[in-house]
């Protein structure tokens, strides 16, 4: 399960690497990518286009993070605000209890699911649920290609960029106020495409962000902040140790083994798997 | 000119009398219709199962509006009113709801409890403010063992309903029954009581406790299905609850193995949108089936709901409704809007409800003032089967076919 929750941490890292802010509402775009997913396979498109959905759903997620990003974040980065990280903690954590009180508001307090993306199969003698592995494989999908964008394309090295030398990008022209709102976008899209992957998994509900938001943040602390790489290992190594733990020790106390693996890590590299301790003058 | 004056004092001072005199009659009817108000405390949003809180909820604003058109109101013509809070399910919001209800709005008594952690942290506060306090759904012997003088209880509790379980396990021959409970007050009630059932009837029992907010339940399905059970008993409540069925579908398990749903969840109709086809076939455990007779105002509020929600009444929604009644019943025996009273004619008056009389004894144990509803379970047939059509499996006393449908 640790891969799938990768995309929240990955769009979470992202958002941090390039502004410096958390965006504590990372679950609820989840959410949103989720909701928006189950519409259009239910009401538009029909199961048999879900990948069609997820694209969507992380269309919708990235207009919306954009918008919020220009509207609610954006001001600080504009205004002499020092204290940013402060700002935007309390503007994304207000923005999560709108939208999830906003989701109780319009879908009700109902549990919903889109059907699912593929029977269940096998995995050697394991039998899983075709979804997980469905959800599995676009998030490896999703993270090559994102990766891909970062690495190879023109734009994702101006992302590198601004993420190294704000004030040097600056002086070269970039207008790092559009960079921002697209990071925020994609960070937000990412999390849409999550929410969409993985609705008929975790199931369609106004609180269905809020346990892959903490597995998310735990991945960020595990692989590092700001790291991408460290986001895919600390998913893998995360899922590993709760799949273990529950099959070998005891199933009632999943949740400890992946605290009990962060712990772990933070005493041996308190910086994370791949994260760098930073500098500021 | 003295005479004019005198004239004129006494004209003044009829006008005055007459002013004072009518108005005194229109304060007292305005005093008069001043809404009794009982407090609805119940999950609204999450991580509450805010889906039967709102059918709850449906079901005490029916009962208002019964009180008022139908009894004509209570103390003589006043009005009743709810007064509303969410507990969400957490027993610190539980507790700051009831003091709220109490202290601010001045309710007569307190109805909506549904999730047992919150039912025993609200219940002690409730020892200490001296307001009746309803369990509508919560149903931990805790509760009720506490012996309080404020809590009053119509509801299955977890050690008989465990028993029942047992009873209906035995004479259907299982051997191994496995359950997967919650890690709430709820949860490992029917837990403990299910293994102490279990060890009494000669049934092996494995007991696997998850965290309530787990959202992957594979490795306990797939430990429980190594394992060979009979039967699988489900003890989630919310999402948890739909989590478990879909995932036992996924690794195998359901419904080779039937499952046993611990509530009526299985009849909402989001069931089906949440779990789709792979919700077939569960056994579910339930108080009333629809179809079942029920007193007149049961006929009254069914017909109204179905009428409004398009949907048949949970249990929680009549029970709801029925404990509102109650307490209405209670403040005209009473002749009193005041807690004091209202306990006072709760202990000793009998009432009744959507399905028949009720009785608040002071009984020993558990039972203290406790009336606990019959035990059925059903079972889904078909995908999207209504309640009403779904197979009265057990007991057979109550029409029960004593056989489980395995495709």
């Amino acid at each position: 399960m640790g891969v799938l929750y990768c995309l929240m941490s990955l769009g979470v890292n992202f958002i941090y690497g390039i502004m410096k802010v958390i965006n504590w509402a990372i679950g609820e775009f989840f959410m949103i990518g989720a909701y928006v997913q189950y519409l259009l396979i239910v009401f538009f498109l029909g199961v048999r286009y879900w990948y069609i959905g997820v694209l969507i759903a992380a269309l919708c997620t990235f207009l919306l993070g954009a918008l919020v990003q220009k509207i609610l974040i954006k001001p600080m980065f504009v205004g002499i605000i020092e204290e940013k990280m402060e700002y935007a903690t309390i503007v994304t954590i207000a923005m999560a209890i709108l939208f999830r009180n906003l989701a109780i508001f319009i879908g009700g307090p109902f549990i919903y699911t889109p059907p699912d993306y593929a029977p269940p199969t096998r995995i050697g003698p394991l039998p899983v649920s075709g979804n997980n592995v469905i959800a599995f494989i676009g998030t490896i999908i999703i993270l090559a290609f994102f990766f891909y964008f970062l690495k190879r394309t023109w734009i994702g090295k101006a992302f590198q960029a601004v993420s190294q030398n704000r004030p040097g990008v600056l002086t070269a022209g970039i207008d790092v106020l559009k960079f921002d709102m697209i990071a925020f976008g994609i960070g937000t899209a990412l999390a849409g495409a999550g929410g969409a992957l993985l609705a008929p998994v975790l199931l369609v509900y106004p609180l269905c962000g809020v346990i892959p938001t903490v597995r998310g943040f735990e991945i960020i602390v595990i692989g590092g902040l700001g790291s991408i790489p460290g986001v895919f290992v600390a998913g893998l190594s995360l899922g590993i140790a709760e799949s273990l733990g529950a099959a070998f020790i005891n199933p009632s106390f999943v949740d400890i083994y992946g605290f009990g693996l962060l712990m772990l890590i933070l005493l041996i590299k308190p910086y994370g798997l791949f994260g760098k301790p930073e500098r500021s003058v | 000119m003295e005479s004019k004056k005198r004239m004129l004092i006494i004209v003044l001072l009829s006008g005055l009398a007459l002013i004072v005199g009518s108005a005194v009659p229109l304060m007292v009817q305005a005093q008069s219709k001043e809404p009794v108000k009982i407090g609805f405390l119940t999950p609204l949003s999450p991580p509450g199962d805010h889906a039967s809180g709102k059918r709850m909820l449906w079901g005490g604003e029916l009962a208002v509006k019964y009180v008022n058109e139908v009894m004509g109101g209570v103390l003589d013509g006043r009005p009743l009113k709810l007064a509303v809070e969410d507990d969400q399910g957490v027993p610190a919001e539980g507790v700051t709801g009831y003091r709220r209800l109490v202290t601010k709005e001045g309710v007569v008594a307190v109805i909506g409890q549904f999730h047992s952690s919150v039912c025993l942290a609200v219940n002690e506060v409730a020892k200490e403010l001296g307001v009746p306090l309803f369990s509508t759904g919560a149903s931990a012997a805790k509760i009720t063992e506490s012996r309080y003088p404020t809590i009053f209880s119509i509801m299955g509790l977890t050690p008989p309903r465990a028993e029942f379980y047992m009873e209906f396990a035995k004479k259907m021959g299982f051997k191994r029954v496995a359950i997967l409970s919650e890690d709430t007050d709820y949860g490992t009630g029917f837990d403990q009581w299910i293994k102490e059932y279990g060890k009494k009837g000669g049934i092996e029992v494995k007991g696997i406790i998850f965290p309530r907010t787990s959202l992957d339940l594979t490795p306990s399905l797939l430990i429980i299905k190594a394992w060979n059970p009979d039967l699988l008993i489900n003890v989630g409540v919310g999402a948890n609850a739909y989590l478990m069925v879909k995932q036992a579908f996924d690794v195998g398990l359901v419904p080779k193995v039937p499952m046993l749903a611990t509530f009526d969840f299985p009849t909402r109709p989001e069931y089906w949108d949440a779990v789709g086809d792979k919700g077939n076939y569960i056994l579910y455990q339930v108080y009333y089936k629809p179809g079942m007779p029920v007193t007149d105002s049961g006929n009254w509020m069914i017909r109204r709901y179905v009428e409004l929600y398009k949907e048949d009444p949970t249990f929680y929604a009549l029970n709801a409704f029925g404990q509102v009644v109650i307490v209405a019943q209670a403040v005209n025996f009473a002749q009193s809007a005041k807690a004091k009273d209202v306990i006072m004619a709760l202990k000793t008056k009998t009432f009744t409800d959507w399905i028949g009389t009720v009785k608040f004894e002071e009984h020993p144990g558990m039972r203290w003032h406790n009336v606990s509803p019959p035990l059925l379970i059903l079972q889904m047939t078909k995908v999207r089967q209504l309640s009403k059509e779904s197979i009265t499996v057990w007991p057979p006393s109550l029409g029960g076919t004593e056989k489980i449908l395995i495709p």
